[in-house]
């Protein structure tokens, strides 16, 4: 039965990317459609929902999109993805063109089609007030936040300074305000609207470096890319694009370099600022994954494994606590441990992990990392709660009655009766339980810790291979938790056959 | 050492001892007896306190038992009245000296090699020297009985009670569980003994009570209640036993889930 869905599955799939890798400008054309790939998650001002009506997307580049469909006599549609999913989903099939500030890089140029640049950003460095930082070389050896798979992030790794990576936009700022970095470099479209105006924070005048955000089409299809080429020519022309960029207060002297006209007639461009490049960010051939990459992961690995052994160090006695309140506490304690479980149970951990790390900084500032271990044991302590509350509960009632039968005080009952017993039976699910966490714990990348699977993401960005890395990952998951689940499953025989344990089950 | 004055108590609304009163001297041995549901178990854990009464007083081994009683009260009568379980209820993650030390060591703070020395010799009075490391699940149901007793021994009470101590076992098994109870009875304990097993009545009583619907309805001396019953509800209960036919009751007795 598997085999036939299996085969139904992959015919399905290969037909549906052959008939959208067959498209080009004469497919558009008869499809009337030109579908373009973007991330809403990017926001305000690219592309994002209209806050008053949930269901139309606004943004600079969806009127962009809109202006080009309109010369090709086609609709623009939108098409939704992760950003960093952008080009393999193109070259999947699954659009026509990206348009969402696809910076122009030589390694993207390697493996897809570049349209002629719509946009110059400039990286901007935004620091605390009162700091003295004036450029980057000042900040060499000081810790630096920017968001992964940006150009400003590969600026960065080939300097001698602590990276921290996010995954949003807004959190980078949240950071270096609450001073866990030093500085933040982002591109300028960012830095305006999420960094510079936060309170505390400045922004740099000079731009450390500038670059285009250019459209991105699959290499076959030269007709199409060369009609988007010509109809966004004829925009900046007319001066129809330079309206959409002030619609969204995106205009701006460093856009002069895409109007020549502009630029021949305005004052002289002030020289210390670099001119617009196409980053060349080409991997040296011997840049494949190899050993030195695969001891970052073993790093990582390490990483996964002291933050799942510490977060359960929190867990498992908490849990324990939690299950006891529960079960044998008054009213409050019963509703307060209830509460909890009922609480950390039904929200994402993902959650959690932000309030935390961002929600609580005004109050406490947490490291990363003790905000993962913190956020990951209080989150697993439901878990275990409510696995130790049934192993207790398993307990038959004569065991406490016998206890108390020889004066023992209620506590004394739980210490030395009942919870020796319910440890028992609680042991595989508990052993469990700690394999899901081991897994679990790759959530914590969003507050900046670098674990297993983040170094995987990091390395299958870098070399451009998410095979490679993704074994590598997979086999160090699986030397981490194998050994766990085989003892589980050891410590669950050895329970079966252990004869305390049948006895108990038999009063 | 044991006085019991008008207890009543009642689950729901209903009376399962009804104005019982009674008392035994001490070093005295009671036999209870009467018919599967009559309240024999309820008076027995009404006296440890595992049940609260409703109403009358109870005076065990110097403690005084009400409605109004509070736990340290309670916990006060537990540490003072031995108590045997029908389903011995051994801890089964402690081997059998481990069960015997827990109270004196954890209740009377007994120093653990001390309680330990005198674990040892209360195994050797049931008969189990030597087995002091078994777990529960290595012991026969019989040997856990004697450990079950031994362990209830072990804070030196004055009084015991036994709820059916040999209703679980085989009858093979039976036999070496009175003998242990004869054995332990010689030490001049005061006991209760709920039971429907015949031989560890003629073995152990000095006097047989007999309860019937929550209250007693004879109570003697037990070579003259078992020669000649003076009421009709002892009297066709004994002729069941005696005749060897088994009575409906007797079916019933079997292990039952203890109730809260
Ligand atoms: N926790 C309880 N809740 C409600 N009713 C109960 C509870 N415990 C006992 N009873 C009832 O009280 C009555 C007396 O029960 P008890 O166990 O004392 O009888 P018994 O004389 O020990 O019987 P047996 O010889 O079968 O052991 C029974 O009718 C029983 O159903
Ligand atoms: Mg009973």
């Amino acid at each position: 039965m598997r085999g036939i869905w299996f085969w139904a599955i992959l015919v399905a799939f290969l037909a549906a990317s052959s008939v959208a890798s067959a498209r080009s400008l004469a497919q558009v054309k008869k499809q009337g459609t030109l579908t373009w790939g973007g991330d809403l998650q990017g926001g305000e001002p690219y592309v994002f929902e209209d806050p008053k009506n949930r269901k139309h997307l606004i943004g600079f580049e969806v009127e962009i999109a809109d202006e080009l469909g309109k010369r090709l006599g086609v609709v623009a549609k939108f098409s939704q993805h992760d950003w960093s999913m952008l080009v393999p989903s193109l070259e999947r099939g699954d659009f026509d063109v990206i348009l969402n500030g696809l910076e122009d890089t030589g390694e993207r140029r390697a493996r897809i089609a570049l349209s002629a640049p719509y946009f110059v950003y400039g990286l901007t460095i935004a620091i605390r007030n009162g700091d003295s930082y004036r450029s980057l070389e000042a900040l060499k050896g000081h810790k630096i936040g920017t968001m992964n798979q940006t150009v400003a992030h590969s600026l960065l790794k080939a300097m001698p300074l602590e990276v921290v990576l996010y995954e949003g936009q807004q959190e980078p700022y949240a950071d270096l305000v609450a001073g866990r970095t030093d500085a933040v470099l982002l591109d300028h479209v960012i830095a305006q609207r999420y960094g510079c105006n936060v309170k505390g924070l400045t922004c740099l005048a000079d731009d450390v470096t500038r670059g285009y955000y250019v459209m991105g089409t699959r290499k076959s299809d030269d007709t199409l890319s060369a009609a988007l080429n010509e109809a966004l020519k004829a925009m900046q022309a007319d001066g129809s694009f330079r309206a959409i960029l002030e619609r969204w207060q995106l205009w701006d002297k460093r856009q002069d370099a895409l109007t020549p006209a502009a630029a021949a007639s305005g004052a002289a461009a002030p020289a210390k600022v670099p001119a617009p490049t196409a980053f060349d960010l080409r991997i040296p051939d011997d840049h494949h994954f190899g050993a030195e990459q695969f001891l970052m992961f073993v790093k990582g690995a390490g990483v996964t494994l002291a933050l799942s052994v510490l977060a359960f160090a929190i867990a498992s006695p908490l849990g324990m606590i939690l299950a006891l309140a529960r079960l044998y506490t008054g009213k409050i304690g019963k509703f307060v441990a209830g509460s909890y479980i009922e609480i950390f149970r039904g929200t994402p951990v993902i959650l959690q992990l932000y309030v935390l790390y961002f929600g609580l900084a005004p109050i406490v500032k947490l490291d990363a990392f003790v905000a993962a271990v913190l956020g990951l044991g209080l989150n697993y302590a439901a878990y275990e709660a409510e696995v130790h509350r049934g192993a207790l509960l398993s307990i038959p009632s004569g065991q406490s009655e016998a206890a108390a039968a020889l004066g023992l005080s209620r506590w004394q009952t739980i210490r030395y009766v009942l919870m020796p017993q319910s440890l028992r039976t609680a042991l595989p699910a508990v052993t469990n339980d700690f394999v899901a966490l081991l897994k679990d714990s790759s959530l914590v990348s969003v507050i900046t810790v670098v674990e297993l699977t983040k170094r995987m993401t990091i390395a299958a960005v870098e070399v451009r291979d998410w095979l490679m890395p993704g074994l590598a990952c997979a086999v160090l998951y699986f030397c981490l938790s194998y050994p766990i689940a085989a003892f589980a499953r050891y410590l669950e025989r050895r329970l079966e056959h252990d004869p305390a344990r049948s006895s108990g089950k038999g009063l | 050492m044991i006085r019991l004055d008008q207890v009543v108590k009642a689950f729901d609304g209903r009376k399962v001892l009804d104005g019982i009163s009674a008392e035994l001297e001490q070093g005295r041995i009671a036999c209870l007896i009467g018919p599967s549901g009559c309240g024999k178990t309820t008076l027995l854990r009404c006296m440890n306190g595992l049940a609260k009464l409703d109403e009358g007083a109870i005076r065990i081994s110097g403690c005084e038992i009400s409605a109004q009683s509070n736990r340290a009260e309670l916990s006060r009568v537990r540490q003072e009245v031995g108590f045997v379980f029908q389903d011995f209820q051994l801890f089964p993650h402690m081997t059998a000296l481990e069960n015997i030390v827990l109270a004196p060591v954890q209740v009377r703070g007994q120093a653990r090699a001390i309680a330990e020395k005198r674990g040892l010799e209360w195994l050797e009075l049931v008969g189990l020297g030597g087995r002091g490391d078994a777990r529960p699940a290595e012991l026969s149901g019989g040997q856990k009985q004697r450990v079950a007793i031994a362990r209830a021994l072990a804070l030196d009470v004055k009084v015991l009670l036994l709820d059916e101590p040999t209703s679980a076992l085989d009858p093979s098994m039976r036999q070496e569980v009175r003998n242990v109870l004869r054995d332990v009875a010689k030490g001049g304990l005061t006991m209760l003994c709920v039971t429907h097993d015949m031989p560890l009545v003629t073995t152990l009583a000095d006097e047989i009570w007999v309860l019937d619907a929550g209250k007693i309805v004879e109570r003697g001396d037990a070579k003259t209640v078992l020669s000649a019953p003076q009421s009709p509800v002892a009297r066709r209960y004994l002729s069941s036993k005696l005749t060897g036919q088994s009575p409906p009751e007797e079916a019933t007795s079997l292990p039952q889930e203890p109730s809260a």
